[in-house]
């Protein structure tokens, strides 16, 4: 069942992964995997990798995997084969969480998690253009599935487990060098098992024992899990035992992206934000089954551990719950700890999505499971499946935009607008961009064939050729002075309040809720129509606002 | 009920988890699992052998494991039972107040107990004995399939449907080579279209056979940067005569069903350089890229009037 299940989420990535948009990422992905295959292929003499913008701070794993996929993948351009790539990575993280529910809880609860990560809306929108927090959310699932493998091998897991549990942690290791934390979970999982098992003896050579034993399979895995993320990581391997340090604390108080957003009522710079960032992001882009069986199996979990964690038959599946705790509450935990500056909503924690669903859907099964009569338990059943087919329901009304998606706890896309980001990556430009040819089309097909329309906007106009034929172009590239003939404007920064007096002509919108806007400037005086003057004339900031929002610097880099 | 071949199994596999416990305890001595191993291998001979003929001496695992259970873990894995059964019996046999030596390593011990643990389970019938290389091969092949599918790397082993003959003049004339191209859409900038032609004064003639199965007015549009035509049939459709700036022109043509000859010339001069031809043959819809199933090369020689004839 779970496999007809997973090869029909690989039919159905195979069917869209084209209407994906580009994201702001991406470029810089394609070009740091480029320059890192060119590190090998030039004999480590082309340094390009060294020192590529910010990104060489990030392990390459995955960039260079899409690197090799490009070229397998020619004719296919690059950014539809990044984007076919991280669809079927996306599917291998389905199978992660399906392996991970299997082993915590039976196939039940596997095919249960797997069902329910599949219709995580916003999981499934970003499995296709993010090229670094969904790569490493699949790593880390994978990781955790090995561990809990791990676990229920103890105290002498295989050579095998635990060279997959190396590739697994070095995988995300070499996406992101947070996913160090997978290596704090091992060593803490680990150093109880041998702590519980000397506590059972009363025996001081049983613990030496015992953390001889942790030392040797800590110390394997992670001298394994360090040579795999070295691979795609050339500035790491010139020092391999500090560089990867100096990017963990650099990376930990990284602050390249400073903005304002909005979050409740107010409009807040990403490092003013409050300890309940995370938790407002959590409790309305998860599907409500996940957050209320999440909630039932955290309680669940922690009444189980506190009564007969410490029970020698049960050591393993309370170090197995454990882990699964602590891989979904230590990261966001620690980010609000150290005062982390946030932004994007929860996705550069897309990572605990897997963990939470696997303990979700575990839960929903425990509790259908407990029930006595036998109507009931098919009720409970039927129920879960009403609520998954909604989920769907709501998926595909979302299409190809799933990353907006918002709970009915806060009324949906259209609750959340003015109030959380949206669409923070600008997957909506592209409907927006055809929707404004479309519009032309129908209105001004006698000059159409014959005309250029120079557009403005948050958005690349190079990644926007993808979608639409050349004579749409950046207005940076109109001959004499730059101005605009049309303005694509999504949600983040306020890029749709641009040019507040200019007609709207197109609207992409999702259950109720405008997420860009297209508008035409062509009526407008020209001094109107540069990026100056759309500057000038920005609307007033909302009260709660200090001062009115500009364009950050990353948006502004790549605008037109 | 439980036969008692099931009730030797049974028996076999508790002490055998008995023995895993200790063997894999880094706190015991691997001596001391050689009790239940000794054990497992006791009951193992009860359920596999036959109405009750159990030999006295089971430490010749090759005489009495039924060939179908040899078979299934090979004739190595046996031997190494063979060899490491006796010092199990010794060691099991050895009052535990006389000092002795164990001739076996932790390491062997422990691989002991894991093909001990292998064949009870082919033994119980629960593993399966086809290697499951099979099962990896199959998943192999799916996942090589799907990647296939997806990314079908055909499209450049067969002929692309836009001969393009790129010449190192503007005026399409001079040396020549030719490229077959999927579609005519390119942003060259400022860099030569390919090896031997210059990234300046230079030009392109793409040549196709479009199908139609059905009476069509088609809408051409060319975009680009220098001029370009395109012919249908020999007959001017679009001229976009631009330079040094991108320029858009549009024409409709009334086509027959049946193979039509479309022709592209594209000329560069200076400065950035980039072409894009695409049609309509919906009124109702925008001009896009020809879809590629409906076109095919030319296969004659590149000077000729039609080559769709």
């Amino acid at each position: 069942m779970a496999w007809v299940w997973l090869a029909a989420a690989l039919v159905t990535v195979l069917a869209t992964f084209r209407q994906y948009g580009v994201t702001w990422d991406e470029a810089w992905h394609l070009a740091y995997g480029y320059r890192i295959s060119q590190w090998y292929t030039s004999g480590f003499t082309d340094t390009g990798a060294l020192t590529y913008r910010i990104n060489y701070l990030y392990g390459g794993g995955y960039d260079l995997l899409g690197a090799i996929f490009r070229a397998i993948a020619v004719p296919m351009e690059g950014f539809p084969a990044i984007h076919l790539l991280g669809g079927l990575v996306g599917v291998l993280g389905l199978m992660g969480v399906w392996k991970l529910g299997r082993a915590l809880a039976g196939p039940r609860a596997g095919l249960l998690a797997l069902v329910m990560l599949t219709l995580h809306p916003v999981w499934w929108g970003h499995m296709f253009n993010n090229p670094k927090d969904s790569p490493f959310a699949v790593a880390y699932a994978w990781s955790l599935y090995y561990m809990v493998v791990a676990i229920g091998e103890l105290p002498r897991p295989s050579r095998g487990t635990l060279a997959k549990l190396a590739v697994a942690i070095g995988l995300a290791l070499s996406v992101r060098i947070a996913g160090l934390i997978l290596l704090c979970f091992l060593a803490l999982v680990l150093g109880l098992f041998a702590a519980h098992a000397a506590w059972l003896r009363r025996s001081w050579a049983a613990l030496a024992a015992h953390v001889r034993r942790a030392l040797a399979i800590g110390a394997g895995v992670t001298a394994g899990a360090w040579a795999v993320m070295l691979i795609g990581w050339p500035w790491a391997q010139l020092d391999p035992l500090t560089r990867p340090f100096i990017a963990l604390r650099r990376m930990s108080s990284f602050d390249a992206h400073q903005r304002k957003m909005p979050f409740a009522d107010e409009y807040l710079w990403n490092y003013e934000i409050g300890w309940d960032y995370l938790p407002h992001y959590f409790g309305f882009q998860t599907p409500e089954l996940v957050l209320v069986m999440l909630a039932v199996g955290t309680v669940w979990g922690v009444a189980a551990l506190l009564r007969r964690g410490g029970r020698p038959e049960h050591v393993r599946p309370a170090l197995a719950l454990l882990l699964l705790g602590m891989s979904i509450f230590v990261p966001p935990v620690y980010a609000v700890y150290k005062g982390s500056p946030l932004y994007d909503g929860y996705r550069h924690f897309l990572f605990v999505v897997p963990p939470m669903v696997a303990l979700a859907a575990v839960a929903n099964e425990a509790l259908i499971v407990r029930l006595r009569r036998r109507w009931a338990r098919a009720a409970a059943w039927a129920l879960t499946g009403a609520l998954l087919l909604d989920l769907l329901a709501q998926s595909i009304r979302l299409h190809p935009h799933q990353v907006v998606y918002f709970n009915r706890f806060i009324g949906g896309v259209a609750g959340a607008i003015g109030h959380y980001d949206t669409d923070y990556y600008g997957n909506t430009n592209p409907e927006a961009m055809l929707g404004m040819q479309r519009w032309l089309w129908d209105n001004e097909r006698e000059t159409y064939l014959d005309s250029v329309y120079y557009f403005t906007g948050c958005l690349s106009g190079k990644a926007m050729h993808l979608h639409v034929p050349s004579n749409f172009r950046s207005f940076k590239t109109r001959p004499g002075e730059q101005y605009s003939d049309f303005s694509v404007g999504y949600l983040r920064d306020r890029c749709d309040t641009r040019f507040p007096d200019a007609p709207q002509i197109f609207a992409v919108e999702r259950d109720g809720g405008v997420l860009n806007v297209v508008k035409d400037l062509r009526g407008r005086p020209i001094s109107h129509r540069t990026e100056k003057g759309a500057r000038k004339r920005l609307p007033p900031p909302k009260p709660a606002a200090e001062a009115a929002p500009t364009v950050s610097d990353k948006d502004q880099e790549v605008s037109g | 009920m439980m036969t008692e071949t099931q009730r030797a199994l049974t028996v076999a596999e508790a002490a055998h988890r008995a023995a895993r416990a200790v063997t894999v305890d880094p706190s015991c001595e691997p001596r001391s699992a050689a009790h239940h191993l000794v054990g497992a291998w006791e009951a193992l001979a009860r359920a596999v052998c036959l109405d009750g003929h159990v030999p006295e001496d089971i430490s010749a695992v090759g005489a009495w494991l039924p060939a179908r259970l040899q078979a299934a873990i090979g004739p190595r894995a046996v031997a190494e039972l063979g060899r490491g059964l006796p010092a199990l019996q010794a060691e099991r046999a050895r009052p535990a107040w006389e000092p002795g030596g164990f001739p076996l390593a932790r390491g062997e011990v422990e691989a002991h107990t894991w093909r001990l643990g292998q064949l009870l389970a082919l033994a119980r019938g629960e593993a399966a004995p086809r290697p499951k290389w099979h099962k990896q091969a199959a998943i192999a092949a799916a996942a090589a399939a799907v990647l296939l599918i997806a990314v079908r790397p055909w499209w450049t082993l067969t002929l692309q449907p836009w001969r393009g003959t790129y010449y190192a003049r503007s005026d399409h004339s001079g040396k020549w080579q030719i490229r077959y191209d999927r579609q005519i859409d390119f942003d060259w900038g400022r860099d030569a279209p390919m090896d031997d032609v210059p990234a300046d004064r230079f030009s392109v003639r793409w040549d196709s056979c479009l199908h139609l199965d059905a009476p069509t007015k088609a809408i051409f549009q060319s975009i680009s940067d220098d001029g370009s035509r395109v012919y249908v049939d020999g007959d001017l459709v679009v001229l976009n005569r631009t330079r040094g700036k991108t320029q858009s022109r549009g024409g409709e043509a009334q086509l027959e069903a049946g193979v039509h000859h479309v022709r592209v010339d594209y000329s560069e001069f200076t400065g950035d350089a980039h072409v894009q031809v695409l049609a309509s043959f919906d009124a109702n819809d925008p001009p896009k890229p020809i879809p590629p199933s409906m076109l095919h090369a030319p296969r004659g020689p590149a000077d000729e009037d039609d080559p769709c004839e």
